[in-house]
């Protein structure tokens, strides 16, 4: 369980980030996190993941305090899919998923344990016929299934990702979220993703938690809360004119 | 591929280093050298010629040999290691100015001290510097890192260079300055068991180390945040990398003097051959790089009668092979 508690943040002195911030998610759980621009979403997430200077007894893994973590066992509890990947140089995508073996050795080849759940993850994302491709070769949303894949060699309960779909075209996008969704209803997982794409959060189900400038705006069921009227709000748009330009997804409820 | 291409290389590094044993101004042969040793070894009365090539091979070839490995493997791995966890293929001891200011700390120690220790731990800290400074001129302008760590390593360079100038330009015309200006232009035609013994065990060390360091520096590879949700402690990860791969650079130049070049481009050849994953890439540079250098060492010191600085030669070699592999990996892509 990662239990987030009155959890504060502010960049070098200046206005807080996060504000305030608590809320709970359970093993198995979809959450996402929808807001505007700088409204603290990727903050939330470098916090629970341990990347910034937090506040000690805020952030509970397991109901033990994120501090208590040291990074491997922390990284054996939450993998992370960014929304920019690091490879400069063309790891081949067994390559690039066998490195979420990283936290169980460090030294010498890899097991047979590790080319098991390589495999393993690269047959539940469906990407096994990449295997030998070049990471850079591959389009966008192949890219995200196999840093998804990654995570899961990974063998972490909780996967959070930071705007999986960002800068992927439409076809990319149902790729990736079809995974996921398959992903944790077969299997399972629990993901808590930030997303602009109300759409997106009510396919998912689960979840969803509004935040607005650093604070929590709503939390609920996202079949229920995410509506026109929901993200209006959110998003300080004008009321109905979403629907008077014809920008609501059919999922949304019109509430 | 890959286990077969470290296989083959480590074979042919052993070949190689049993085929240049004989190589050099005293005509012997390999049996020679083997029966030689053999009867040194069990105590039996030596011939005048087996006195004498035992004393060539134990206090000249050996040492000299020895050195060419460890000073290649040392340049070519580290360059490896750089390329990755600053994620830049283009950063090698050479130009971070690892090089230059390990040299600008031995020329301290050698001017001024005369003493291999100091002169060793001079080098280290000199080399360390020369990599600070670079960093550090590099966040100053985090717009373009890549660029921004070439440029720094350029600045870095070119301030230790004038450093160890200075320190020529005080250096004792008569012996000092001419030593000073011979050691820099990399040669192994000084190597003694004295300086191995002082710095080889440090090499080895390192060499070792950071040859099994694959798995660790492919996640560093992919930048800090990646790694440290891959289970690392980057910061502390990519300082100790930094500092050892530093280290065993620095005691390549107490060794050597400045040998440009093998660091850059070993790693590039071996990139193009089997692929970028550290976990071979990092062993596999490390063994080109010993018989690269081992086999231009003995180019060097055979083909003329006078001997030519080796970091000449290597630079002349190297040069071409870049341009290969850059254009190679150009094409690929």
């Amino acid at each position: 369980m990662i239990d987030i508690r009155s959890l504060s943040f502010a960049y070098y002195h200046g206005a807080d980030v996060l504000a305030d911030v608590s809320f709970s998610m359970e093993l198995g759980q979809m959450i996402s996190v929808l807001g505007p621009n700088g409204c603290g979403k990727t903050t939330l997430m470098k916090a629970i993941l341990g990347f910034l200077p937090i506040a000690r007894k805020t952030v509970f893994i397991n109901k033990n305090p994120l501090e208590n973590y040291s990074r491997t066992s922390l990284a054996k509890i939450l993998a992370y899919v960014p929304q920019h990947h690091g490879s400069v140089f063309p790891y081949t995508v067994r390559e690039m998923v066998l490195m979420g073996r990283t936290g169980a050795r460090r030294w010498g080849g890899f097991s047979g344990e590790d080319n098991q759940k390589a495999d393993e993850a690269l047959e539940l994302c469906q990407i096994t016929s990449l295997a030998d491709r070049s990471f850079l070769e591959l389009s966008g949303g192949q890219k995200q299934l196999v840093v998804i894949a990654r995570a899961l060699a990974q063998n972490s309960p909780y996967i959070l990702m930071d705007e999986p779909t960002s800068g992927l075209d439409l076809s990319n996008q149902v790729l990736v979220l079809k995974s996921m969704k398959k992903l944790h209803e077969e299997n399972r997982l629990s993901f808590l993703m930030t997303t602009h794409h109300p759409e997106q959060a009510v396919y998912l189900g689960g979840q969803v938690l509004m935040m607005k400038d650093g604070s929590v705006a709503a939390w609920g069921a996202a079949r229920q809360l995410t509506t026109s009227k929901t993200v209006e709000e959110l998003y300080s748009l004008e009321p109905g004119l979403l629907s008077e330009m014809g920008l609501v997804p059919a999922c949304l409820g019109r509430a | 591929m890959n286990k077969r291409f470290i296989g083959f290389l480590s074979v042919s590094l052993l070949l190689a280093l049993v085929l240049v044993m004989p190589v050099g101004r005293y005509p012997v042969t390999v049996p020679e050298i083997i029966k030689a040793l053999t009867a040194h070894i069990s105590g039996q009365t030596l011939s005048a010629r087996e006195d004498q090539i035992v004393l060539l091979f134990l206090t000249v070839r050996l040492p000299r040999l020895l050195a060419a490995v460890l000073v290649g493997a040392s340049l070519s791995l580290s360059g490896a290691v750089y390329q990755s966890i600053f994620r830049n293929p283009l950063v090698s001891p050479g130009i971070l100015g690892v090089l230059a200011g390990a040299s600008t700390g031995a020329a301290v120690g050698i001017v001024i001290f005369s003493s291999w220790p100091l002169t060793q731990v001079l080098s280290l800290i000199g080399g360390l510097a020369g990599v600070g400074v670079s960093l550090s001129l590099a966040k100053l302008y985090p717009k373009s890192p890549m660029l921004a760590l070439l440029v720094g390593g350029l600045v870095s360079t070119s301030f230790f260079t004038a450093v160890t100038s200075l320190f020529k330009y005080l250096a004792d015309t008569e012996n000092q300055l001419p030593e000073l200006t011979y050691w820099l232009m990399g040669t192994l035609s000084r190597t003694s068991w004295n300086q191995l013994l002082w710095v080889g065990p440090f090499m080895i060390l390192g060499i070792t180390y950071l040859s099994a360091s694959g798995r660790v520096v492919n996640a560093l590879s992919l930048g800090d945040e990646e790694a440290m949700s891959l289970g690392l402690n980057s910061r502390h990860e990519r300082l100790k990398f930094i500092c050892l791969a530093t280290l065993v650079c620095s005691c390549s130049v107490v060794i050597t003097g400045i040998i440009n070049w093998v660091g850059l481009v070993i790693p590039h050849v071996v990139r193009l051959i089997i692929g970028p994953n550290n976990l071979t890439l990092l062993p596999a540079s490390g063994l080109l790089g010993a018989a690269f250098v081992l086999l231009t060492d003995t180019v060097v010191r055979s083909v003329w009668t006078a001997e030519f600085p080796l970091g000449i030669f290597t630079s002349i070699i190297c040069l071409p092979l870049f341009a290969f592999s850059l254009w190679r990996d150009r094409t690929r892509r």
